[in-house]
């Protein structure tokens, strides 16, 4: 499915400010659909609405991702809860119905998902990333990028296999493995190491 | 959900097999004294007001924060409480609430200087640990204040049936602990900001505010623990809180809580301070002298912590 240059570039965009004024004068010249339209505001208002309080800047999917090391590590604990929370999880992502979406429904939901990724990974070059003993030590270049690799895994592979959710987490775990990759090639071969050495949940 | 193969089973509890084997070695070391029911009630009461106060250290070292404050906030609770009820005349229950206050209040005093004004956690907890001494000891004037009232007994000497209330108080405060680390949306807050605070704040956790309240929750158990410290020895000391941040540290460490943040568990905690608790206390049977203590406590730490960076160095998956 080819995508516009200007609907991509709406799509790599971080700031969800700059992101909303670029889609309404996509709308207004008329490049985007009607039916592309309205899914792409329903994904922009779950992400950045918070249903609570309107004034507050949120990015409820990026909060996904930072909370997923989480409930990997609390995996041991708690399993009924956290299977419930996998669940919701999954739906708020559009996941747990993933077998229903057509073509291009998919292909706007894996852009967004990459923008996810690729506003964790903007977080992962900052001082205090990866840092150790109580943040005295700071993190080397390769080390952060190590971490936000491992951070990437976890929050993909590692949980999709350990909630056995491979097959409804497929789209999610393939735009953060591409847009980890995008972000620096050489983590591949760390990626696959990860994945051979927890994937199974070893 | 996958299930745990026995490997990883015994990988997360390998702490409780260490406290196993120290009980073991102890009970055979001590004839048998080790294990008898009034030195167990002995040891619960030991390890309430550290373990209280553990709850507090774990949250501020998930976010990847110290606080060095704890055993002051201990000595100045000891020495105001006391005050208030021995010099001032004040009621009891009024005194205590008054200190717990001070207590959370310093907490925030931590928090301000860690996320508004940016001073890194260590320098600021350490000077406010050094004030609070000093104030500790003018209020005193470095004498020992004692004469409560009996029933102030209640947090640190009374027992329901052969269970002491101290150590029941630690098991609320750990529940209490457990329910805001796995239950409520702040424990997910702590893991987020220790995983990664720049994300955690773009994510839209008030990361500020989020601070304030873990340092003034560690106020508040270390407020609670001198409570239970002073019922306990029944005068409060200018000096008796000295050092406790380390046995805290300690426990926490021990108890699997990664000093680079976001990692770390109650349950790992609880089995820490039952390690501390008990390694004090079999060492105060085999007649081991308290600066020997202070050498073994230290180590423990050192190996603790030396555990913890290696085991990152090799994965945090």
């Amino acid at each position: 499915m080819d995508i516009d240059k200007r609907l991509m570039a709406y799509f790599r965009e971080l700031s969800p400010r700059d992101r909303r004024l670029m889609f309404e004068e996509l709308s207004e010249e008329g490049i985007v659909d009607a039916e592309l339209k309205d899914f792409c505001e329903l994904l922009y208002r779950e992400r950045y609405c918070d249903k609570k309080d309107p004034d507050r800047r949120v990015d409820n999917w990026l909060w996904k991702l930072v909370y997923m090391p989480g409930l990997y590590r609390k995996r041991r604990f708690f399993k009924k809860a956290l299977i419930k929370e996998a669940e919701a999880t999954l739906s708020d992502l559009h996941l747990s119905d993933a077998d229903n979406l057509d073509e291009m429904q998919s292909m706007i939901l894996y852009l967004e998902f990459r923008n996810v990724a690729k506003r964790y990974l903007s977080t992962c070059g900052g001082a205090n990333y990866a840092s150790r003993m109580l943040g005295l030590k700071k993190a080397s270049d390769d080390e952060k990028k190590k971490r936000a690799c491992e951070d990437i895994w976890i929050s993909s592979k590692g949980i999709a296999t350990v909630f056995k959710e491979e097959k409804r987490m497929k789209l999610w775990c393939n735009a953060l493995y591409d847009e980890l990759i995008h972000y620096d090639e050489s983590l591949k071969s760390y990626y696959e190491q990860l994945d051979a050495e927890h994937g199974g949940n070893k | 959900m996958k299930k745990l193969s026995s490997n990883q089973l015994i990988k997360s509890n390998a702490i409780w097999l260490v406290f196993l084997i120290e009980v073991v070695i102890f009970a055979i070391a001590s004839g048998g004294t080790f294990v008898t029911g009034s030195n167990i009630v002995n040891i619960a009461r030991q390890v309430s007001y550290y373990g209280i106060a553990s709850i507090g250290m774990t949250f501020v070292i998930l976010i990847a924060g110290i606080d060095l404050s704890i055993g002051s906030i201990i000595t100045l609770v000891n020495v105001v409480c006391a005050f208030l009820m021995v010099n001032a005349g004040v009621n009891m229950w009024v005194a205590v609430i008054i200190s717990i206050i001070m207590a959370t209040a310093i907490g925030v005093l931590n928090g301000a200087m860690v996320a508004s004004i940016g001073i890194p956690a260590l320098i600021a907890t350490f000077a406010s640990q050094t004030v609070f001494e000093g104030v500790a000891y003018l209020i005193s004037g470095g004498r020992p204040i004692a004469g409560f009232d009996s029933n102030f007994g209640l947090f640190g000497r009374w027992s329901v049936g052969p269970v002491p209330i101290c150590a029941l108080i630690m098991i609320a405060c750990f529940a209490i602990g457990s329910f805001i680390l796995n239950k409520s949306f702040f424990g997910r807050y702590f893991y987020a900001i220790g995983g990664n605070e720049e994300a955690a704040e773009l994510s839209g956790i008030r990361v500020n505010r989020v601070k304030y309240l873990i340092y003034a929750l560690s106020g508040l158990f270390a407020g609670l623990a001198g409570i239970v410290l002073l019922s306990r020895s029944g005068s409060a000391q200018s000096t008796v809180g000295k050092g406790l941040e380390f046995d805290v540290i300690t426990c926490v460490v021990l108890g699997g809580v990664s000093v680079n943040g976001g990692v770390g568990r109650i349950s790992g905690v609880i089995a820490g301070v039952l390690i501390i608790g008990s390694l004090t206390n079999g060492m105060i049977l085999m007649d081991v002298s308290e600066y020997t203590q202070m050498v073994v406590k230290g180590i423990v730490l050192a190996i603790a912590v030396g555990i913890d960076c290696m085991s990152k160095k090799r994965q945090t998956v």
